[in-house]
């Protein structure tokens, strides 16, 4: 239980939430009450029921899926979930030292004009400097899927945070893991990383280096994410579909009985036929009793055959999450 | 909470006072009134251009116009798609000239034939010398240059990246602008939006972009390189704002998407459905696929102990073309859609 600092509610937050948005008034305030003002949100423009149908015409297309899910489904679970996620920019400018590869060439090659037969590698010493502005974008919760974690944030516009529109949907409004400190501290670590990676682009061994990295304006921002489970047959299958703009983070979804009957029968068929015909080709080679046939034909279309058939196998019994592509 | 969120987002319009609204981190402002764009500190950007665009029905024909070219042997793709959303938006672009001076080292590695002789012994139990051709590696020093000078455009939105992105900041073009004019475009009713990336930091980032093309492109035919050193020179900053409408629509049922240049009303890339028809065709494809690579293979069979070099040949065309077509058909007999270019 945590009491808001502003209106003097009592709400739950879990025991590593530290940065908290209270569900009465909409603050977002540090455990120890302090007001935090850099606090934005995406606004939503799929409410539950333009998110549910885009989800299922979209995942009916899917191979395989059965044809009359978008009528039959049933939605059993439907949330509106806003992830916190801290963005921060970072100037960085690192000024290295270090030790680049080279190498010289002895013996040409007679045959061949400016090929060598010998190089001899040797490390010199170089030195440069990167400026790089980078934007760091952290999950402000260590429990969120990947593929929403590295969804990218909508190309929508940004507004200060209102709880009073999470409301209006019924979202839950998830506290941040991360303070304001830790965040800062996280896209620093990331910044020095990513600078580090652009060196040894340059050497292969930094001898020293000197980093100035500022990390600048660091804000909260809440996105909003439908978290909808649907049941079809006995089996149920949760999707993730982006509020602001409606595309599906990754769904999974049914194939049909019909869809993984034919797979699997059809694939197992050719697979037979075309080992079929890779033994009758090669009945000489693994002393069978029978002459080889069709030598040279058997073998190409034979193992086309096992190929496609091993292919069509494999998609008529795997099952599968789609995601749309961004 | 409300009321006091709403004063912050509100930005003074230094020509004629209006109270725009604006995001947090818009730093690139034009006014919804009288179109001026400055900075969110006041100054001027210079000039300010757009693309014109053309309103939904125009889009929708350019649409049509996709689907009819791609739609093979699905002749109800035109009359069957139903679109379920068209709505124009504003995105905010830099676009420059950008120069690049590359120098570069490594080296890379070729086979070298070599004449080399050794002792055989045949079947009487003579030994004799004879030549053969063997490779040995070596070692190709490369110093060399690269040179470009390029149009680059970097969409004005922080993390941000939308279906056919790259696709469509390849069709904006600084011939198609016009000074900004809100008065052309407002009966359209786009949604606006303002830059988050001030031009120094589009500059920096500009950089960094084209300095790493160069430098994949120097590494590509090297085994290492050792050096590249790229110089570049920014020039001609535009800021322009420029349409883009994403199309969602429906056919039999499912869920599709294209992206649309609003500026010339066609699509820049697009899903296209592919029908039960197509895949049986595309079935039949691959079946034969395999008939015909298998006939090849046995004319081949045949035809090398006769030494028959037009056998040979032949076997061996029927034989890749069989393959080719066998994978091609069944790779449609699995795919969800098509994705075409425009």
């Amino acid at each position: 239980m945590a009491k808001c600092a502003f209106c003097d509610a009592n709400f739950e937050a879990g025991a590593g939430d530290v940065l908290l948005v209270c569900p009465y008034c909409g603050t977002a305030q540090t455990t120890e009450g302090t007001k935090f003002k850099d606090h934005y949100m995406i606004r939503v423009h799929f409410d539950q029921h333009e998110a549910q149908t885009t989800l299922l015409d979209w995942v009916s297309k899917q191979l395989g899926a059965p044809e009359d899910l978008p009528v039959t489904a049933k939605f059993v679970k439907y949330e509106q979930i806003w992830y916190p996620f801290w963005i921060s920019r970072v100037d960085a400018r690192t000024d290295y030292h270090g030790m680049g590869r080279d190498a010289t060439f002895h013996n040409e090659w007679p045959q061949r004009r400016g090929a060598y037969k010998r190089i001899d590698f040797f490390w010199k010493p170089e030195a440069g400097e990167f400026t790089r502005r980078h934007e760091i974008n952290i999950a402000g919760v260590k429990k969120i899927d990947e593929d929403v974690r590295s969804h990218p944030i909508p190309t929508r516009a940004k507004e200060y945070f209102s709880h009073a529109h999470a409301e209006e949907f019924d979202g839950k409004v998830l506290h941040s893991n991360l303070t304001e400190e830790q965040a800062r501290k996280m896209a620093r670590q990331i910044a020095h990383d990513r600078q580090t990676n652009l060196v040894l682009q340059e050497v292969s061994k930094i001898e020293s280096r000197n980093d100035d990295i500022d990390v600048g304006e660091t804000f909260l921002i809440h996105v909003p994410v439908w978290e909808l489970v649907y049941r079809y047959g006995n089996k149920k299958y949760k999707a993730s579909v982006s509020a602001p703009t409606g595309y599906v983070i990754e769904s999974e979804y049914p194939r049909s009985m019909s869809f993984r009957a034919g797979g699997i029968g059809i694939g197992l068929v050719m697979l037979l036929i075309g080992a079929g015909l890779i033994i009758l080709a090669l009945a000489e080679v693994l002393g069978l009793p029978f002459g080889p046939l069709l030598e040279g034909g058997g073998l190409i279309s034979g193992s086309l055959m096992a190929i496609i058939g091993l292919v069509l196998m494999y998609k008529g019994a795997s099952s599968k999450e789609a995601k749309e592509a961004v | 909470m409300g009321s006091e969120a709403e004063a912050a987002d509100m930005f003074k319009c230094p020509v004629c006072n209006g109270n725009v609204k604006t995001g947090p981190d818009d730093v690139v402002i034009t006014c919804t009134y009288c179109g001026s764009t400055t900075t969110d500190e006041g100054k001027a950007i210079g000039d300010h251009l757009m693309e014109t665009a053309v309103d939904a029905d125009e889009r929708i024909q350019g649409f049509q116009a996709f689907l009819d070219k791609n739609k093979g042997m699905n002749k109800s793709l035109v009359k069957g798609a139903q679109v379920v959303e068209n709505r124009l938006i504003y995105v905010p672009i830099w676009t420059s000239k950008v120069k690049a001076d590359s120098y570069y080292k490594g080296y890379k590695t070729v086979q070298v034939p070599v004449q080399k002789t050794r002792t055989v012994r045949d079947s009487d139990g003579n030994s004799r010398t004879e030549t053969y051709t063997d490779y040995e590696t070596g070692y190709v020093p490369v110093q060399d240059e690269l040179h470009t000078d390029t149009d680059e455009r970097l969409l004005a939105r922080k993390g941000a990246r939308f279906y056919g992105l790259e696709e469509y900041l390849e069709t904006v073009k600084l011939e198609k602008t016009v000074p900004y004019d809100f008065e052309k475009i407002k009966d359209l009713e786009p949604a606006l939006l303002n830059a988050e990336i001030g031009q120094e930091e589009y500059e920096k980032a500009i950089h960094g972009r084209v300095a790493d093309n160069h430098r994949a492109q120097a590494s590509s035919g090297l085994t290492e390189l050792f050096d590249c050193r790229t110089t570049t020179n920014v020039r001609g900053t535009t800021y322009l704002q420029a349409p883009f409408s994403l199309i969602r629509y429906k056919f039999e049922g499912d869920l599709y998407k294209a992206a649309i240049d609003g500026n010339s009303g066609k699509v820049v890339l697009g899903e296209i459905p592919i029908t039960r028809g197509q895949r049986i065709m595309w079935t039949l494809v691959g079946l034969i696929g395999i008939i015909l690579s298998g006939v090849g293979g046995e004319f081949l069979f045949m035809g090398i102990p006769v030494e028959d070099t037009m056998q040979i040949v032949l076997g061996i065309a029927a034989a890749i073309i069989g393959v080719i077509m066998t994978f091609a058909g069944f790779r449609v007999l699995i795919m969800t859609q098509r994705t075409k270019k425009g």
